[in-house]
C-alpha cells in the first residue's frame, strides 16, 4: 500500500516536488504515532483476542474506544494547535497552509488507522477460515478500489 | 482536492475494512450466543447499537476529554513561546 502510494503521487498524479515533499513530511510524522503507539496496541490486542476462546466483544469494545479515543485526540490536536506544532518543529519553510491541510487530514486518517487496526486484530484472531478468506478478498478488491479513489480524489 | 485526496481516500479505505472486520465480529458473537442456546431466541446485538456503544463508553469519553485537555494546555504552552520568541 505504502508503495502504491509512492508510485500514485510520483508517477501518476505527478504532484510538484514541494508537494510531494509536504506529504513526505506529514506522513513521516504520523507514522511515527503509528509505529509506537498504534502498531504495539494492534499486537498486544491481537494476543489478547487469540487467547481468549469465545468471541469477547465487550473486551473489543474497550480496546476500540481507547484507540478511538487517541484518534479524536490526534484530530483535535491537528485542529487546535496543528499549525503552531509545525511551524515550531519544522520552522517558517514547511508551516504553509498546505501543510497544516495536509496535518489535519493525516489525524483524520490516524482516527480510521486506529480503528481498523483493533477490529482487524479481533477478525484475524477470531474468524474462522471461510471469513477470513473472505476478509482477504476483501482487501484485495479495496486496494484496487484504493487506487481509483485516489485518482479520481487528487 | 490535490495530494490531500489520497489521504481521504486511505481513511475511505480503512473505514471500509474496519467496518467488515467489526460487522464480522458482531456476527459472529450473535451466532455463538444463538448456538449457545439454540431453544431461546437470543436477543441479537445489532452492528449499529455496538458501534453507538463505541462513542458513549466511559474509556472513550474520558480518553477523549483527556486529549482534548492536553491539546488545550498545549495549545496555550505553543502560543506562548511563539509570543515570547517573537
Amino acid at each position: 500500500m505504502t508503495e502504491g502510494e509512492k508510485i500514485l503521487i510520483v508517477g501518476f498524479a505527478q504532484f510538484e516536488a514541494s508537494v510531494q515533499a509536504e506529504f513526505s513530511l506529514v506522513a513521516s510524522l504520523i507514522g511515527l504515532v503509528a509505529r509506537f503507539i498504534f502498531q504495539p496496541a494492534e499486537e498486544a490486542a491481537y494476543i489478547v483476542f487469540s487467547g481468549s476462546k469465545q468471541s469477547d466483544l465487550a473486551t473489543l469494545r474497550q480496546w476500540l474506544q481507547a484507540v478511538l479515543a487517541i484518534g479524536f485526540s490526534a484530530i483535535v490536536f491537528s485542529q487546535l494547535c496543528g499549525a503552531n506544532f509545525i511551524l515550531i518543529v519544522y520552522k517558517e519553510k514547511w508551516s504553509t497552509e498546505s501543510c497544516t491541510y495536509l496535518l489535519h487530514a493525516y489525524c483524520i486518517y490516524c482516527f480510521f488507522m486506529a480503528y481498523n487496526g483493533i477490529s482487524e486484530a479481533y477478525a484475524f484472531a477470531k474468524a474462522p477460515p471461510e471469513v477470513l478468506k473472505f476478509l482477504r478478498n476483501l482487501m484485495l478488491v479495496n486496494s484496487v478500489s484504493y487506487i481509483g479513489l485516489s485518482y479520481f480524489l487528487s | 482536492m490535490g495530494i490531500v485526496g489520497l489521504v481521504y481516500a486511505n481513511c475511505f479505505n480503512m473505514w471500509i475494512r474496519g467496518t467488515s472486520c467489526l460487522y464480522y465480529a458482531v456476527e459472529m458473537h450473535n451466532t455463538e450466543k444463538q448456538q449457545a442456546q439454540p431453544v431461546i431466541k437470543v436477543q441479537e446485538r445489532s452492528f449499529l447499537s455496538y458501534i453507538l456503544s463505541l462513542f458513549t463508553g466511559k474509556i472513550f469519553i474520558g480518553l477523549a476529554l483527556l486529549g482534548c485537555l492536553a491539546c488545550l494546555v498545549l495549545q496555550y504552552a505553543m502560543n506562548y513561546y511563539l509570543q515570547r520568541k517573537q
